[in-house]
């Protein structure tokens, strides 16, 4: 459920890099378990200390803050709602930082630090907290070295405490750093993941997987589109009388045509072993034609590796305005007819 | 500092998860370890030499050494729990403390380290609990006036660690699910790299990497197999049909070579095959078993489904020399048993 409500917030960074939609989900996370806890510190708050209106009036302006933190959130400003919450941690830690808070500055500093870690997207969010913290540490301890209107015992308890507790945020300093490591191989991984789960290795295409989601997108939503897919005429030939290696260079420099010849927002699919689709939003069918024609006419002229050259045949459809119906098999049958008529041609499903 | 690959290793073979885990544990350990010897130090500078801090390191020292004994061991989950004690009993060791801000930060730590060590959820819900419940009781002792001059703010200040202490505790839980995601993540992408989506064989990466890692004691047997006309297949029955067919015969693989070998689809109609420690006689018994079951099996086509095949013996004498080569002659003979009419075996002599 808490799931439901992150992916609220964070619809907005849908497309963009792992990095950025991983840290705004781990924000929104974040700032909603500060507004609880300050919603709960009122509470207990008002039931166990005598709560003046001043000390409500910091609480609701404290809420409003994280509030109005997740509407940025919503709204794509998640560098902003860093920054912001850098600052807001900064400005704890030094209300904590007097000997009056004994001991919830060290808590503040935990904080900070892991708050930090989950939700840093540039570099300098991070060295504006973890800095903070070790000089205020460190601060902190030479102020007690420094103290004198206090008892020997109890500074010198004092002390032995504070030299503990100062080692200790420097040790969870270095875990933070750790952590912050693992954090960033998840977001590498969630973007390899991707990358390998779309493309095909030897072409750096689109695969088929990919294919088949976008088709299915196309199909949901109710834009026309042109599916034209392309064989290579005769690529048996060409794996057997040069062997494997080679066949794999000619078709990566076969997509290399492609991705020179198509732009976006036409997307190129590798769609099975020497199968290519085209996935166009042009739906005139004059220069669907034209655009497919100029390929099919680019490839046949084109040397390849060892002077190999070759053809494809071309079978294309342009889909219906509201029609649900699957254009594939309209598609393969334009391409098997293209072959029928004698390859290197592109043809037109109707 | 310490060679801590060595303990990897035993775990070399195991899942992904506990090797993970096992990374992360001794670099807790190793920071842990330089930590107490340097607070040690820091004490000793300030408030001189003790005895009963020594012996408290030499006791955390030994219980370093059983972590480590249980790791080699692969009781993982026992030396998580032996590990958890020890900072827990630390944790109690400090408490009682005048201020003891020392106890905070340590229980802090516990919980932080929990998250990425533990193997077994009930190991983190536990330090949980526990450490709250420690951090709690020490926040209702009575404070030095010094500090907590006002009733007011010694309320305030165990209302803050009541409540900040589970909201820590709520972000590391959180933390800890990040730290799960990614090792879950890892082995999806080493397995989805490797597998073949279609068939769910293993692909040419694997292949490749199947390649480098043989073990030079074994001999194997490998064919390489070629569906015959499935180019046809898919012209005639259309590329649903030519996808099923595929997976089936994938199926056919798996279930005939059953774990004695390893399968791969090395390209759109092209399988191969590893069979460690298969002499010629053994191979060609398998081959001709795939041959037959192939062809008597119904794929839903009009025709029976053949395949042809070359194989190859590589001998374990020479196996670096071998698999520069063996490849390539496999698929010579492959050539030869298509051009000579498909439906058959061809082994390289």
């Amino acid at each position: 459920m808490i799931k439901r409500i992150i992916r609220y917030f964070t619809h907005i960074y849908k497309d963009q890099d792992e990095n950025i939609k991983t840290k705004a989900s781990h924000t929104t996370f974040m700032l909603l378990l500060i507004c609880l806890s300050v919603v709960i510190e009122v509470i207990f708050g008002a039931f166990f200390t005598p709560t003046t209106i001043t000390d409500l009036a910091y609480d609701g302006i404290a809420l409003l803050l994280f509030a109005s933190m997740l509407l940025l959130v919503k709204k794509g400003k998640i560098i902003l709602t860093g920054n912001l919450f850098v600052f807001a941690g900064l400005m704890k830690l030094i209300e904590f930082f007097s000997l009056t808070h004994l001991h919830q500055f060290y808590l503040q500093c935990f904080l900070s630090l892991i708050v930090c870690i989950s939700i840093y997207i540039k570099k300098y969010q991070l060295y504006l907290t973890f800095f903070p913290v070790i000089i205020l540490s460190i601060g902190r301890l030479i102020y007690v070295h420094q103290l004198t209107d206090i008892d020997m015992v109890l500074k010198s308890n004092l002390l032995y405490q504070i030299d503990q507790a100062t080692i200790g945020v420097l040790l969870f300093i270095v875990i933070a750093y750790f952590y912050d490591l693992i954090i960033r191989s998840e977001i590498s991984n969630s973007r390899q993941l991707k990358l390998v789960s779309e493309t095909d290795i030897l072409t750096n295409l689109y695969n088929r997987q990919k294919f088949d989601e976008v088709i299915e997108e196309f199909n949901q939503s109710n834009i026309q589109y042109t599916l034209a897919l392309v064989d290579i005429d005769f690529f048996k030939r060409i794996n057997d009388n040069y062997g494997h290696q080679i066949g794999d260079h000619v078709l990566s420099e076969l997509a290399r045509l492609f991705k020179n010849h198509f732009n976006e927002p036409d997307i190129v699919f590798r769609w099975g072993g020497e199968e290519f689709a085209i996935i166009s939003t042009e739906t005139s069918s004059d220069h669907i034609f034209d655009l497919l024609d100029e390929f099919r006419n680019y490839v046949s002229e084109h040397t390849f590796y060892e002077n190999i050259t070759l053809t494809v045949s071309i079978g294309y459809v342009i889909s219906k305005i509201n029609s649900k119906e699957p254009l594939l098999i309209h598609a393969d049958k334009a391409l098997y007819r293209a072959k029928d008529s004698g390859r290197n041609c592109v043809l037109q499903e109707n | 500092m310490f060679n801590t690959q060595k303990y990897l290793d035993v775990y070399n073979n195991e899942d992904l998860y506990s090797r993970k885990k096992v990374e992360y544990l001794l670099k807790f350990l190793k920071l842990i370890v330089l930590y107490s010897i340097f607070v040690l130090l820091i004490n000793f500078f300030n408030f001189g030499y003790s005895i009963i801090e020594t012996m408290k390191l030499f006791i955390w020292l030994t219980i370093v050494a059983l972590i480590i004994n249980l790791i080699k061991q692969k009781k993982l989950e026992f030396a998580v729990n032996i590990f958890t004690i020890g900072g827990i009993g630390k944790a109690i060791d400090l408490m009682n403390a005048p201020i003891a801000m020392h106890f905070y930060v340590h229980a802090s730590l516990i919980i932080f380290i929990a998250a990425a060590i533990h193997v077994k959820k009930y190991q983190l819900y536990s330090v949980f609990v526990i450490s709250y419940a420690l951090l709690v009781y020490q926040a209702f002792l009575p404070v030095d006036s010094f500090f907590y001059q006002t009733a007011i703010l010694i309320t305030s200040y165990r209302i803050s660690i009541v409540i900040g202490v589970f909201m820590y505790i709520l972000s590391i839980r959180y933390l800890s699910s990040i730290i799960d995601r990614e090792i879950i993540k890892a082995k999806q992408l080493r397995y989805i790299s490797r597998i073949d989506t279609l068939t769910g064989l293993n692909n040419r990466l694997c292949f490749n990497e199947y390649l480098e890692l043989m073990n030079e004691e074994n001999s194997y047997y490998f064919m390489i197999l070629d569906l015959d006309h499935f180019k046809k297949v898919n012209d005639i029955y259309g590329h649903d049909i030519g996808d099923k067919v595929l997976r089936k015969f994938g199926q056919l693989l798996n279930n005939t070579v059953n774990k004695e070998g390893e399968v791969f689809r090395l390209g759109g109609e092209e399988f191969g095959i590893f069979l460690p420690n298969y002499n010629i006689n053994k191979g060609l018994r398998l081959a001709n078993k795939i041959l037959n079951i192939t062809r008597e099996t119904d794929f839903d086509l009009k025709t029976p489904l053949t395949v042809s095949m070359g194989t190859i013996f590589i001998n374990a004498n020479n196996l670096k020399e071998e698999l520069k080569h063996f490849y390539k002659k496999a698929d010579e003979s492959l050539y030869s048993a298509k051009c000579n009419g498909r439906n058959q075996i061809v082994q390289t002599i």
